[in-house]
């Protein structure tokens, strides 16, 4: 081959568009997780929320805004937990991006009748932490795919064969995690927020209260003095909190009651052990609440 | 408020009505925004008490602002700012001034439970005005009012540190001239201690400043002790940085 054909190939291969990456930035690192997964070599992801800080409250940066910029999708949980994502997409200047609410065919739980201030950081649509259900993966997975292969519908049959192949490692997960925590069934626990229904309800156990009178008010003495009177009752062994929580209130209310208070985290990365990818952080929160319940 | 934006731009700042414009310049890896303001152009004079009664001829006034954001490390980011602003401030006259502006604001936030903001801004002014606008002009060889050129300039810098989720602890240091004197000078210090209760929709904040204020012939000092209850109503809004 003559240097200049060589030249040509080379240069041909680097605008070839087969070669580009579908970049894409999620807001959780979860959803980044679930995209490689669907995406592999296909997809360039970065994402906005480290799985330490507090989805709800994300500082506005226009280092966001720049990200988004040059991405071409867009993936979102929706249902008002990102109240600081508008901000960041209409700063990103970017009209060609493509925004993806995950949230679309997810069976929602706590969708309140009224919604006025009296009810704390309440979230109209119904609560948002669906992703920590494992079965809620699949309509997760179902939208991106919808989108990874709009933006790059040659590689639609990757994508579907990548999101089947991890949708079945996750589905023997979902049996051994639902065995694991089988002895557990109808079992009390007391949670910081309200971030947990969509896991209580999979493994069937009763969120008996929360260490917050109200989504987002911070713990009052009465009510924290009700909640070691109801440990007590219940015998409730162990009381969760968000990686981003003050857990002084906790631990007061553990001590008094002969309770235990676990970090259990949200979101990929929220405390060190719980790993770098969904199935990583399901196994380390499943691990330490059955070693708490047991 | 620093004295610098209370008196060269307002009680309440700079507040005009206009058009504005935006752009995002290609500077790579690092945010960058040009705005540019074209506006109705009233504010600084009536800021300074000259406010158009003839209301004969407009006197629009123009800002630019370029910023840029740096992303120090995981936790900790720098702004930085540089902005122009040139306008007419008497309307009978039709004298103009002139605003320089440089500005930063620097944040480590390592969680939600303690962060430290840092930021600084330093303004000049220049403008061109009668020799006593209030009483008795001068006159010139013409005849008309004689004018000056008067250059002055404020400062601040100022800092907040959040040692729990509910309390924070700050001082501001502030120097400023006016827009008509260089020889009018007030320079003050401020502390304060914030409690947040109930996050960003409840806060206490005790604030306690001096100020020394100096003219020719006169000096006066100031001591200020105040208690400001912030909160808001509604949803919960984005945090901007």
């Amino acid at each position: 081959m003559k240097p200049i054909s060589i030249f040509l190939f080379i240069l041909l291969s680097f605008f070839s568009p087969a070669a580009a990456k579908v970049r894409v930035v999620t807001t959780l690192a979860d959803l980044a997780d679930f995209t490689r997964q669907i995406g592999g070599d296909r997809v360039q992801v970065d994402f906005i929320v480290r799985g330490d800080q507090n989805p709800h409250f994300v500082e506005v940066k226009p280092s966001y805004m720049l990200k988004l910029k040059s991405a071409e999708i867009f993936f979102m949980i929706g249902m008002d937990l990102e109240m600081w994502a508008p901000q960041i997409i209409d700063g990103s200047r970017n009209t060609k991006l493509l925004v993806v609410d995950l949230s679309k065919n997810i069976r929602k739980l706590e969708i309140p009748g009224r919604v006025d201030a009296s009810a704390g950081d309440v979230h109209r649509f119904g609560n948002p932490h669906y992703w920590l259900d494992p079965h809620n993966v699949r309509p997760i997975l179902e939208e991106m795919i919808a989108a990874l292969s709009k933006a790059s519908p040659a590689d639609a049959p990757v994508f579907r064969a990548n999101a089947e192949a991890y949708l079945k490692k996750l589905d023997e997960k979902i049996v051994a995690w639902e065995k694991q925590m089988q002895p557990f069934a109808d079992r009390r626990i007391i949670t910081f927020h309200k971030s947990w229904p969509y896991f209580a309800n999979w493994l069937r156990l009763v969120v008996a209260d929360q260490v917050e009178p109200k989504p987002g008010i911070p713990p009052s003495p009465s009510h924290s003095a009700e909640l070691i009177a109801l440990v007590r009752k219940s015998s409730i062994k162990a009381i969760i909190v968000e990686p981003f929580y003050d857990a002084s209130a906790a631990e007061q209310i553990a001590r008094a009651a002969n309770a235990k208070v676990i970090r259990l985290a949200t979101s990929v990365g929220g405390v060190p052990q719980s790993g770098k990818d969904y199935i990583t952080l399901m196994d380390y929160n499943i691990a330490t609440l059955a070693a708490t319940l047991r | 408020m620093p004295h610098a934006q209370e008196r060269f731009l307002g009680e309440e700042g700079l507040n005009d009505l206009g058009l504005s414009a935006s752009i995002l310049l290609p500077t790579g890896g690092i945010y960058t925004k040009l705005t540019v303001d074209l506006l109705r152009g009233a504010a600084i004079g009536e800021a300074a008490g000259m406010a158009d009664t003839t209301g004969a001829q407009p006197r629009y006034a123009n800002s630019g602002r370029l910023t840029s954001f740096f992303t120090l490390t995981e936790h900790s980011d720098l702004e930085v700012g540089l902005s122009g602003y040139t306008g007419i401030h008497d309307p009978y006259q039709r004298q103009r001034f002139y605003y320089g502006n440089v500005d930063f604001k620097y944040k480590y936030r390592p969680s939600a439970y303690y962060s430290l903001v840092v930021q600084g801004e330093y303004l000049f002014n220049s403008r061109t005005a009668q020799q006593d606008r209030d009483f008795n002009p001068f006159l010139n060889a013409m005849g008309n009012p004689a004018s000056r050129t008067i250059h002055s300039s404020g400062l601040y810098l100022y800092a907040d540190y959040q040692f729990k989720k509910i309390y924070s602890l700050g001082g501001r240091y502030d120097w400023s001239q006016t827009p008509y004197s260089a020889d009018d000078r007030a320079r003050a210090l401020a502390v304060f201690l914030g409690y947040y209760p109930v996050e960003e929709t409840l806060g206490l904040r005790l604030h306690y400043q001096h100020t020394k204020s100096t003219s020719p012939g006169s000096a006066e000092s100031v001591n200020l002790m105040a208690l400001q209850v912030l909160f808001s109503l509604g949803p919960h809004k984005a945090h901007p940085f």
